[in-house]
């Protein structure tokens, strides 16, 4: 399949982020779109934030680095934050009960599951 | 520690006690109880996990698939277009489909 | 397809009979016999040759524990390995007692993971290992109740589930060595939809307090930025510790840093470089 990739041009970057962030394949949608870019930027900003959180935190370092760090750290848009990213269902793009191991909502984990798409998954008969 | 009445670190000579456990046991001597956080150096990155959550980006459409097998004697059906492409002929065919776009610029608006 | 019990009755019948017969004797003989019979005299031209091996094959005598079977389109019988399929995988004693490896398997069904758990026995006798099993494990009931209706109407739920089953061969008095070959031919011919899971002991040799000793006297001492220091350097694996120090030897930060503190950090720096 490597050999297809990259054949296959790879889609231009979005510009309608502060960033440009690679556009995933699949179900699409205005807030998977938005929680894609959310994902990317958390994921770039994850060592940064946590070596800002490691001196503000740090009561062994001197108090002034300490503060400047926990400057720093709010400055940091909102995007790169952890806990702005939200599991929104895969096929169907909805952020309401979704069945985690599957990633998907509880309708979609329906219909797959009745299709047999998730191995070992079948009817509950007890 | 909630049975120890005297905290270790309280008297001098209960201070050298509590150093010379740690150094016994390889443990860390922290008399002050300073935060140190060091757990964040230590815990696994999680941002591969969370970046991957939609699958591979840029993976290829059915559409350039369809491209890229292209032939004479060999033709690709994506049946989700094709039920599109279909529906769309029907509708054509009974005058009942999208109206064609208009070429030169849009009138301006009658004034009431 | 035999159930479980009536598997197990048979392999407890059949290791009582295999140590009665004393198979593993018997098997070192038909080696024996083996190494005798392929011993060819080199000849000059390949027909010969091929007709000495023929020769030599015929000289080959399996012993069979039943003689009824013989192999179809030739008079030859089955040969003893090829029957011991029909039968509950042959065990190594057990001596030592020293648990080297656990191998854990994990399926959502349990038909064919009850064939590779046989086939593991099977592998682990044929390189010398001592295995016990397979132990099956407590079964995993996952379930997922979801309303029927892609909107309101809650009343109407579905049930989904899902098991898994799952199966353990412990592995004793082995060479590390010799686990890993063993792994590498389950990894090999690895069946779809069964999952291998393998927890490996290793026991330090003699000496182990000597090497201990080479740890350094004093235990941390959590106080100031030196020892804060010290830790980024133990763990200058992790890419945030690194981010770290680079952090810190930045013009945003080091201006709060006093000229002696920056030239601490520096110089650690350049030591973990």
């Amino acid at each position: 399949m490597s050999e297809v990739l990259k054949i296959v041009k790879a889609s231009k970057p979005m510009k309608r982020f502060p960033q440009p962030v690679s556009i995933p394949t699949g179900f699409l949608n205005t807030r998977v779109l938005r929680d894609n870019f959310k994902r990317q930027m958390a994921a770039q900003y994850e060592v940064t934030t946590k070596a800002l959180k490691f001196i503000a935190r740090n009561a062994a370092l001197p108090q002034k680095v300490r503060i400047e760090a926990q400057v720093q750290l709010t400055a940091l848009p909102n995007f790169t934050r952890m806990n702005q990213v939200r599991d929104r269902c895969v096929e169907s793009g909805t952020s309401k009960k979704i069945i985690k191991p599957f990633r998907v909502s509880r309708y979609q984990f329906r219909l797959m599951a009745r299709d047999g798409e998730f191995p070992g998954v079948k009817k509950g008969v007890w | 520690m909630s049975n120890r009445i005297v905290p270790l670190s309280k008297t001098p000579k209960l201070k050298q006690l509590a150093k010379l456990q740690c150094n016994i046991f390889r443990t860390t001597y922290n008399p002050q109880q300073l935060r140190t956080e060091a757990h964040i150096l230590r815990k696994p990155l999680k941002g591969q996990i969370i970046s991957n959550y939609y699958g591979p980006a840029d993976f290829p459409t059915p559409f350039q698939i369809a491209k890229l097998w292209k032939s004479d004697d060999f033709r690709l059906v994506i049946e989700k277009e094709d039920y599109r492409q279909r529906r769309v002929n029907m509708l054509r065919k009974r005058g009942k489909g999208a109206p064609t776009k208009q070429k030169g610029p849009a009138d301006a608006k009658k004034k009431k | 397809m035999l159930t479980a019990s009536c598997l197990r009755t048979a392999r407890r019948q059949f290791s009582l009979s295999a140590r009665k017969l004393n198979i593993n004797k018997q098997l070192d003989e038909l080696a024996a016999l083996k190494l005798q019979g392929s011993k060819v005299p080199t000849v000059d031209s390949v027909k010969a040759e091929k007709s000495r091996l023929v020769d030599a094959f015929g000289q080959y005598e399996p012993q069979v524990l039943t003689t009824e079977e013989v192999l179809p389109g030739s008079s030859r019988p089955l040969p003893i390995n090829a029957e011991l399929n029909y039968y509950a995988p042959l065990k190594h004693e057990v001596k030592h007692g020293h648990l080297k490896a656990e191998i854990v398997f994990k399926a959502f069904e349990p038909a064919n993971l009850e064939f590779i758990a046989d086939f593991a026995l099977r592998v682990a006798y044929y390189l010398g290992l001592p295995a016990t099993g397979p132990l099956p494990l407590r079964k995993r009931t996952e379930r997922w109740t979801v309303i029927k209706s892609p909107f309101v109407h809650a009343k109407t739920k579905e049930n989904f589930e899902r098991h898994t089953h799952g199966r353990k061969i412990k592995i004793w008095d082995a060479d590390n060595e010799v686990i890993d070959i063993m792994l590498s031919v389950l990894q090999k011919h690895s069946m779809w939809g069964v999952g291998m899971k393998c927890n490996m002991y290793v026991q330090e040799p003699l000496g182990m307090g000597k090497a201990m000793q080479k740890l350094s006297d004093n235990a941390k001492q959590v106080s100031d930025l030196s020892s804060t220091l010290d830790t980024l350097h133990e763990e200058s694996d992790s890419p945030v510790a690194q981010k770290v120090v680079e952090l810190l030897k930045d013009p945003l930060f080091a201006q709060h840093l006093t000229s002696e503190q920056l030239e601490q950090v520096q110089q650690k720096a350049s030591n973990s470089d």
